[in-house]
């Protein structure tokens, strides 16, 4: 146990004991960030479930665009 | 502590007091550091109210009142770890504590206030080593050596208590 990371572990404990400002700040930051991706990706999901993509085929799309270049 | 604001705003004038009031969370925070004891920083900050308002009513003139109460909080702890008598019972908020907070403090709470305090300052407080010198009265190299020693004293008694 003599090669204890003595720095480290006093800074751990410090931070346990009275978190600084800073990190609280930060850590709040972080979970502002992880709700807002939660959200998105939720609503992302639930439009999908809800409207699924139309099934156009290929060939419909292409004489579309053909007829309208037409003159 | 009230009555501590009341005698502030008589002393200081009210912008003085606030100065002092805003500093309480900073107070409290390093206090916990360096002591580990809730109770015992409370101690601390009243009785860093208390003199930094006898300061004032002396007449003393503070350029910075941040670094000038810090140095108030750091020997108030200073005197109040010299006079803690050790205790060999738990107490409740040992026992709520997290595990290492209990083991890193019990090895923490055998160093002598000297080095309980230093090490809370550079490792706690994050602060250089001209600012903590300048916060105990004491050169640069006093504090490196100072830093060093507790550091060893740490290592000694955490190889001791595992």
């Amino acid at each position: 146990m003599n090669h204890v990371d003595v720095e480290s572990v006093l800074a751990q404990h410090y931070e346990r004991l009275a978190p600084r400002p800073t990190s609280l700040a930060f850590s709040s930051l972080l979970g502002i960030a992880a709700g807002v991706a939660l959200v998105l990706a939720t609503v992302h999901v639930s439009s999908n479930l809800t409207s699924p993509p139309a099934q156009v085929p290929v060939g419909a799309v292409s004489l579309a665009i053909v007829k309208d270049l037409q003159p | 502590m009230v009555w501590i604001l009341s005698a502030a705003e008589k002393r200081c004038g009210p912008l003085q007091a606030e100065e002092l009031e805003v500093l309480r969370p900073m107070a409290r925070a390093m206090a916990v550091r360096m002591t580990g004891c809730q109770a015992l920083a409370d101690d601390i900050v009243q009785d860093s109210y208390l003199r930094a308002l006898e300061s004032i009513e002396q007449g003393v003139r503070v350029a910075n009142p941040k670094a000038w109460f810090r140095r108030i909080v750091v020997h108030a702890a200073l005197d109040a770890l010299k006079s803690r008598k050790p205790s060999v019972e738990l107490d409740q908020e040992a026992i709520a504590a997290p595990r290492n907070t209990v083991l890193v403090q019990g090895v923490l709470d055998k160093l002598s206030p000297e080095h309980q305090v230093v090490l809370a300052l550079a490792f706690g407080e994050q602060l250089s080593h001209k600012e903590i010198a300048a916060l105990l009265d004491v050169p640069m190299g006093t504090v490196a050596s100072r830093i060093h020693a507790a550091k060893a004293a740490f290592r000694k008694e955490w190889g001791e208590d595992q």
